[in-house]
């Protein structure tokens, strides 16, 4: 009995309440153990080792029994695997395993006692049963014979003597109606010839007429009067009474009326008894024949019912060590399952009982516990690590210097703001596209880094984005890393202000020194010419005018190194700034007018976004800054040949932009060169003849004290000549009331 | 005109030319390389005009403690100051000390001569007065 059999078992709930389960628990030992009791007694009582007799009742009782036991057990077992069918389809775990194991089981217990069951009933039917039974009829029905053979002959041997005495007495009629003593001499002598000891003359009444006293011991039977009329005159009645251990024999006599001759003589009781014995073996035996097939069924359904119940029985045992051996496996394949899912709070619950598979479990409990303390390990670390990334992206974010992160085949992998600022990109931009074509300047510093070996490479490089040139300072740091394919970091540092100040503060230097040793020998020069002139001019007869040119010339040029050494002095000796609450407006105003003065034939215009425009700065300084970028701008207008120019226009206007002072100057001159541009505000960067190229630069260095700077570009309207310069700077805003009335009573005053 | 002017600066060339285009006007006068010299001669024969240079390398006064000397001698004498470039300040604080004017190198002849003749003249003037 297989559990694939029975599969197919309609579905029902499974649950039930704790009570019921330990029945259901309960239900299934006491049953196997009922049934097992059955089939004992009910093999006791078949093989009569009780006092009970095993009558037809019994044997049905017992029957019905077993039956209703197996009926049982059945039931159970159904039960168990319609619970495992069921666990099945709801896909539960190890429920394979477990169908699989009862269902071995169930082979294990069934095969071997039905195989066994099967040769043992064959074995006794072919071999005994048939040998036993047919010797046993054959010497019970040959005693039988040898009996009967044995009646047969005395029945003859009396059926001879009174078929001779009937004719004797037949004969004697006349005696027996003349001599009566004579005839009972005559009936003495016949039956003591004869060896009868019993003889009898005895009309139909079974009245005795006549008998013969040879022997008086024993007892007389006498014959049914029913059977006397059937005996005729020729043919005697034989008969064995079994009780008196006789033969006897009637015959009706001829010539007399109404009269028989009973004889009787005894056989030997043995044979008697023995015959009386054989005829019952064989009629009990032939009895026994008839009804074979019944007992046989009756048998074969016993041990069939008790096979059953054992095999039943085997297999419900079966099923539960499968449930068991199962339980912990399904125990273990579910929390697997969980793991599997990520659960790793899982516990499969131990019991010791359950050997080699509780070990499992022990294991498997470390083997998660483990998992989840490295899995808390790996997300602790990993929480770190986020963290520690969040950090270094803000710190990325925050730094002011231009990172760039590049991979090992030279593509861009991180950019921070700074850097897209300073590359003027943004980082969707350019991720993942080589460095090389998206900042080709730092290509040959990559070069270097991803060739060379060691670990830095720095190096600076000028750059031009958006108009504007920056000079910067870049580091290539390899990643610090195991594999030998690792990535590269380059650190944009924007040094244009610092080289900005470093050169100036080199030229404030130079200026000093140039101011200080130039202008010693300027003053011997000029005046040994000078004394030239005053004292020979007029003593030289030949030529006077050229040593008068010669020495004016002297004095002249004299005069030239001295104007540029003074504003070499100027620009080195420049003064610290001395902020004070200033109006703007009127600064701009004052010196556009001594401007206008100067270069009448320039158009310059003034726009304020605020008038007054209160703030904090160096009046003198701002003067001077913006006079000099006006001077360059009317210089610009002059440098455009007339038949171009058209009419010069110089236009100038101030704003705020947040906490920034901005001051526009566009004019419409000969405009900026396009490269090297930032270099203009270096000190002795010029681009005309005669230019001392300290203009812009002092201009830069003033805006650089006020915390600004300046920006050179072209027109914003581009009309294609011309130059934008924009003055920024920090200008604290001027909130406190007073000292803009001041300022405004100042304007007005003025 | 007996004016007699004493010059003193430590750059030999300035303090020859200067002696020479002011002897061209007709003017006396004398040198002096640094302060015990400048002293010497105003000890030896009172100058009535001296050009005095700010900066006097190798000298144990230097420009205004001179001009203090003197002027503690003789507050009546009249000081020009020679100031070198970019010490026009020391120029300024010069005038204070009581220095009559100062001119700045390089100067030209004729503001040289002007000043001259024009401190003489005021100073003449002046004890005339």
């Amino acid at each position: 009995m297989t559990s694939a059999e029975q599969v197919a078992l309609p579905e029902a709930a499974e649950t039930g309440g704790p009570s019921s389960r330990l029945a259901s628990r309960l239900i299934g030992p006491v049953a196997v153990g009922l049934a097992l009791l059955s089939a004992v007694v009910t093999f006791l009582v078949l093989t009569g080792l009780t006092p009970v007799v095993p009558t037809h009742d019994v044997v049905s009782g017992v029957l019905l029994a077993n039956g209703a036991m197996m009926l049982v057990l059945l039931g159970i077992i159904a039960y168990e695997v319609f619970k495992i069918v069921q666990a099945r389809r709801r896909g539960r775990a190890g429920a394979k395993l477990h169908v699989r194991i009862v269902g071995l089981f169930s082979v294990i217990a069934a095969v071997p006692a039905v195989l066994l069951a099967v040769i043992a009933s064959i074995t006794l039917e072919r071999g005994l049963d048939r040998w036993f039974s047919t010797r046993t009829r054959a010497v019970i029905e040959n005693s039988l014979t040898v009996a009967e053979a044995y009646l047969r002959e005395h029945a003859a041997m009396i059926r001879g003597d009174i078929l001779a005495m009937g004719y004797d007495i037949g004969r004697a009629r006349p005696l027996f109606d003349q001599d009566r003593e004579r005839f009972r001499q005559f009936l003495n002598a016949q039956a003591s010839i004869r060896g009868l000891p019993h003889a009898l003359m005895i009309r139909g009444d079974l009245s005795i007429i006549e008998r013969a006293d040879l022997k008086t011991g024993g007892d007389f039977v006498a014959p049914s009067s029913g059977a006397l009329k059937e005996v005729g005159e020729s043919e005697p009645q034989i008969a064995l009474l079994a009780e008196a251990k006789t033969v006897a024999a009637v015959l009706k006599l001829r010539g007399y009326d109404d009269a028989y001759l009973y004889v009787a003589r005894p056989v030997d009781p043995r044979v008697v008894e023995q015959l009386q014995a054989t005829q019952e073996s064989v009629a009990e035996y032939a009895s026994l024949q008839a009804r074979r097939l019944g007992v046989q069924v009756a048998f074969a359904l016993m041990y069939t019912v008790v096979a059953l119940i054992v095999l039943l029985s085997a297999v419900w045992i079966g099923l539960n060590f499968a449930n068991r051996l199962v339980a912990p496996i399904r125990r273990l394949i579910g929390a697997a399952n969980q793991v599997s899912t990520g659960n790793l709070q899982v516990k499969v619950p131990i019991r010791p009982g359950e050997g080699d598979l509780a070990q499992l479990g022990e294991t498997f409990n470390n083997m998660t516990q483990e998992l989840r303390t490295q899995r808390d390990d790996l997300m602790r670390a990993r929480d770190v690590i986020d963290s520690r990334r969040r950090f270094t992206e803000a710190v990325l974010a925050g730094a002011s210097a231009g990172v760039i992160g590049v991979d090992p085949e030279g593509r861009i992998s991180i950019v921070n703001r700074s850097a897209e600022k300073l590359i003027a990109r943004t980082q969707s931009d350019i991720l993942g596209r080589p460095l090389a074509a998206i900042v080709p300047e730092l290509a040959p510093l990559l070069e270097e880094a991803r060739s060379g070996t060691q670990r830095l490479v720095q190096g600076q490089i000028t750059m031009s984005r958006g108009g504007r040139e920056r000079n910067l300072s870049v580091r290539f740091t390899t990643e610090q890393s195991a594999v030998a394919e690792h990535g590269y970091v380059a650190t944009l540092d924007d040094i244009t202000e610092l080289v900005i100040a470093q050169r100036s503060s080199a030229w404030a230097d130079v200026a000093r020194r140039i101011a200080h040793e130039i202008k010693n020998p300027l003053t011997p020069i000029q005046l040994s010419a000078e004394r030239l002139r005053r004292k020979y001019s007029a003593v030289i007869v030949e030529d006077p005018a050229v040593f008068v040119q010669c020495t004016d010339t002297i004095v002249r040029q004299v005069e030239d190194i001295k104007r540029m050494v003074d504003e070499f002095s100027r620009f080195a000796r420049m003064p610290k700034p001395v902020i004070t609450s200033e109006d703007l407006a009127d600064t701009v105003r004052q010196v556009v007018f001594l401007m206008r003065v100067g270069h009448p034939d320039v158009d310059i215009e003034v726009e304020t976004a605020e008038d007054p425009m209160p703030a904090r700065f160096d009046r003198r300084l701002i003067s001077q800054a913006l006079t000099n970028i006006i001077k360059n701008a009317t210089e610009a207008i002059a440098a455009v040949p007339p038949e171009q120019l058209g009419r010069g226009r110089i236009k100038i206007s101030a704003a705020r932009e947040e906490t920034d002072i901005v001051i526009d100057i566009i004019d419409n001159g000969t405009g900026l060169p396009k490269e090297n541009r930032n270099r203009l505000l270096e000190p002795y960067v010029t681009t005309r003849e005669k230019g001392t190229g300290l203009g812009l630069a002092i201009v830069g260095r003033i805006l650089e004290e006020h915390g600004g700077r300046i920006e050179l570009d072209d027109p914003p309207d581009g009309s294609g000549r011309g130059a934008w310069a924009r003055l920024r700077f920090t200008a604290e805003r001027v909130v406190n009331d007073e000292t803009a009335v001041e300022i405004r009573k100042a304007a007005s005053d003025r | 005109m007996s004016s007699d002017i004493l010059i003193v600066d430590d750059e030999a060339d300035i303090r020859e030319l200067v002696a020479g285009i002011l002897q061209d006007e007709g003017h006396g006068a004398r040198t002096a390389k640094n302060s015990d010299e400048a002293l010497a001669a105003v000890a030896a024969r009172r100058p009535s005009l001296v050009f005095l240079d700010i900066w006097l390398q190798g000298s144990k006064l230097d420009g205004l403690q001179l001009l203090a000397a003197i002027k503690q001698e003789h507050p009546e004498l009249p000081v020009v100051m020679i100031s070198g470039h970019g010490n026009i300040e020391t120029a300024v604080s010069a005038i204070k000390l009581g220095a009559y004017d100062f001119i700045e190198k390089p100067f030209k002849a004729d503001r040289l001569v002007l000043v001259a003749s024009r401190s003489l003249e005021t100073f003449r003037l002046r004890r005339e007065v």
